[in-house]
């Protein structure tokens, strides 16, 4: 379920093909992907998983395998 | 309605042909985060939302020299907005910090925002940083900024709406978990989106203005006075004159006779009086008729009232047939009561009053004529009571367990056969010659009724005793014992020993509504058409038989 709203998020934010492999969805790969992005995606999936994500750990969330790890494994979340 | 980011990231996406609303977002904090948000909440709302912001950090100098001054502003202030000494991100200053420095600041700041001739303030009371060593005195002036916005007509948001940790990392004040329910705030404050005050407060009696209810209680056993039970009624109706004195307008609406509703008022029992009604309607009629009724003989709007009752159906009924109306529950427990007169004052919030908003009940009624409700029948509420998941328990009551239903008997006035009383005597002679007693016990979503029906019938269907709580009223009750007692009596018709009293017009309306006949045994109710007309009511009951049919 986590899984398939990260993925909506992304496409939404960094206006992906729906169509996309999330595995290659990282920031290196994607133009649009930069700071003003960044925060958006922070923001969305604050408010989607009810959670804060502080700033030292939003810099690592650079692609869609990144986020996932981070979400699997904080404290938050159940 | 709380929205998440895919949601309103679903509305935003959509097409839509609605108009659009300019308007000004003033707030120092980085704002990127609401916009898919306050756009969502706007097309909710039935527009586009055209908005511009300010660069980050800049309010202070925006205020103090804007630009679009003609357009809507809607200021969105944390308390170092305020006073910058406050704000978490410059740490906390060196230079001493005086009240009369405060003052100067609050005022020199409202000062500038008076300039905004178009525009809504929202606060968020987050905490400052402590401006002074003294707990006490800094607390002071968190308090003083908070007040003097809102003298100002400024709207308090939750303090969980700042988030520290997102204002220290990002320069963004707003907390992720509260995106919607901010921009909901904002939106909600452009131009022809904030309701408007209401003109008129309807309210209902039992329960209401007082606990109990007048016509099984009687008007002595009633409560609304500074103790014990009534407490909350006698503050309820302190708060209705408040209201009165100060331009709105109080209507009582009541399913009642009218001489039994206004009995409290005429005895001296209290506070709020009969004159301080500019108009009291007591019939069988629905609410949402009278209510109607009322708002056509005032010329009022219905969209300008607000209907008080304590009762989920009445309030059910009325939201479904008046949507223009809005229905407010009178709070069953005291602890709800500081957020249910909450509610009332955000709806009835004049920022001024005039010598003719103190005399405005008696200038309605020198115009008011006499209301003619209609005999609607109200909303249909069968939808509604499916969901109330209700279970009908049936006690063919002995010798252990018959003195809780004859009370009922004897006690209800109202859904009453004939108004006989029944001794406990009498009650047992008529079970040895063959009549059974019924009591019926209702447990719903919203808890147990306990028992709030009792029948006593022989087995040739005549029916001497038939008596239902108004507590149940609306429920179609009275016609699922009917047809649970046709079932188990085999019997071709009913006989009632009806007779009229003045105080049952509840039953007499439904013998109306009844395909009755009158003959010299009684009143005739023809099973098979009875059971043929009324059978979707079953569907309405969960049934749980006690002990023998």
């Amino acid at each position: 379920m986590e899984n398939e709203i990260v993925k909506n998020i992304l496409i939404i934010v960094l206006e992906l093909d729906p169509n996309i492999s999330m595995e290659e969805v990282d920031s290196d790969n994607i133009a649009l992907w930069d700071s003003m992005r960044m925060l958006s995606i922070v923001a969305a999936l604050e408010n989607e998983f009810g959670l804060f994500i502080d700033a030292s750990d939003a810099v690592n969330l650079t692609s869609y395998n990144n986020i996932i790890k981070f979400l699997e494994n904080h404290p938050e979340m159940e | 309605m709380s929205l998440s980011f895919l949601e309103a990231s679903k509305i935003v996406a959509a097409d839509n042909e609605l108009g659009t609303e300019s308007f000004v977002l003033a707030t120092s904090g980085q704002t990127e985060k609401l916009e898919v948000f306050i756009k969502a909440a706007s097309i909710q709302r039935g527009f586009n939302s055209d908005y511009k912001i300010l660069p980050y950090n800049t309010l202070q100098q925006y205020v103090a020299s804007p630009s679009f001054i003609e357009t809507h502003h809607v200021f969105v202030l944390f308390p170092w907005d305020v006073i910058p000494e406050g704000d978490w991100r410059s740490g906390v200053t060196l230079r001493e910090i005086n009240e009369k420095e405060i003052s100067l600041g609050v005022n020199n700041f409202i000062g500038k925002l008076k300039q905004f001739s178009s525009r809504s303030v929202l606060y968020v009371p987050a905490s400052m940083l402590p401006l002074t060593c003294n707990l006490g005195i800094s607390h002071f002036f968190e308090l003083h900024v908070q007040g003097a916005l809102l003298k100002e007509g400024a709207e308090v948001l939750s303090a969980d709406f700042f988030s520290l940790s997102s204002y220290l990392s990002y320069g963004s004040p707003f907390s992720g978990k509260y995106l919607s329910q901010i921009s909901d705030a904002i939106v909600a404050c452009v131009p022809g989106q904030h309701p408007m005050p209401k003109k008129i407060l309807v309210t209902d009696f039992d329960n209401v203005m007082w606990r109990g209810v007048v016509g099984e209680d009687g008007a002595d056993d009633i409560q609304c006075s500074n103790e014990g039970a009534g407490y909350i009624h006698f503050i309820y109706q302190s708060y209705l004159l408040k209201l009165k004195s100060e331009g709105a307008l109080i209507a009582g609406v009541t399913r009642n006779d009218f001489d039994v509703a206004v009995l409290p008022f005429r005895q001296g029992n209290t506070l709020f009086k009969e004159r301080d009604f500019v108009s009291l309607l007591a019939s069988y009629n629905s609410k949402s008729a009278q209510i109607q009724a009322l708002s056509h003989n005032l010329n009022i709007t219905l969209d300008s009232i607000i209907f008080v009752d304590d009762n989920p159906l009445e309030i059910e009924e009325v939201t479904r047939a008046l949507p223009a109306v809005e229905c407010l529950m009178f709070p069953e427990k005291n602890e709800d009561a500081p957020a249910f007169f909450l509610h009332l004052q955000q709806r009835f919030n004049f920022s001024r009053m005039t010598d003719e908003d103190k005399q405005r009940t008696e200038l309605y009624k020198t115009r008011f004529k006499a209301t003619e409700v209609s005999s609607a029948s109200g909303a249909d509420l069968s939808g509604y009571l499916q969901s109330l998941d209700m279970t009908l328990k049936v006690i063919k009551c002995d010798a252990s367990n018959y003195k809780r239903a004859l009370q009922l008997i004897n006690k209800t006035n109202q859904f009453n056969l004939n108004g006989i009383k029944i001794s406990e005597e009498q009650f047992l002679k008529e079970v040895n010659s063959g009549m059974m007693l019924y009591s019926y016990a209702l447990t719903d979503k919203f808890g147990d009724h306990g028992q709030i029906c009792s029948i006593i019938v022989s087995d040739a269907g005549v029916i001497s005793h038939f008596a239902m709580s108004c507590r149940v009223f609306q429920r179609k009750i009275e016609y699922m014992v009917l047809l649970l007692l046709a079932e188990s009596l085999c019997v071709e018709k009913f006989i009632f020993l009806f007779n009229k009293t003045e105080k049952n017009m509840p039953f007499q309306l439904f013998i109306g509504e009844s395909e009755v006949a009158v003959g010299e045994e009684g009143v005739m109710l023809d099973i098979r058409l009875f059971v043929n007309a009324n059978q979707a009511v079953s569907g309405l009951f969960n049934v749980e038989v006690v002990g023998e049919k």
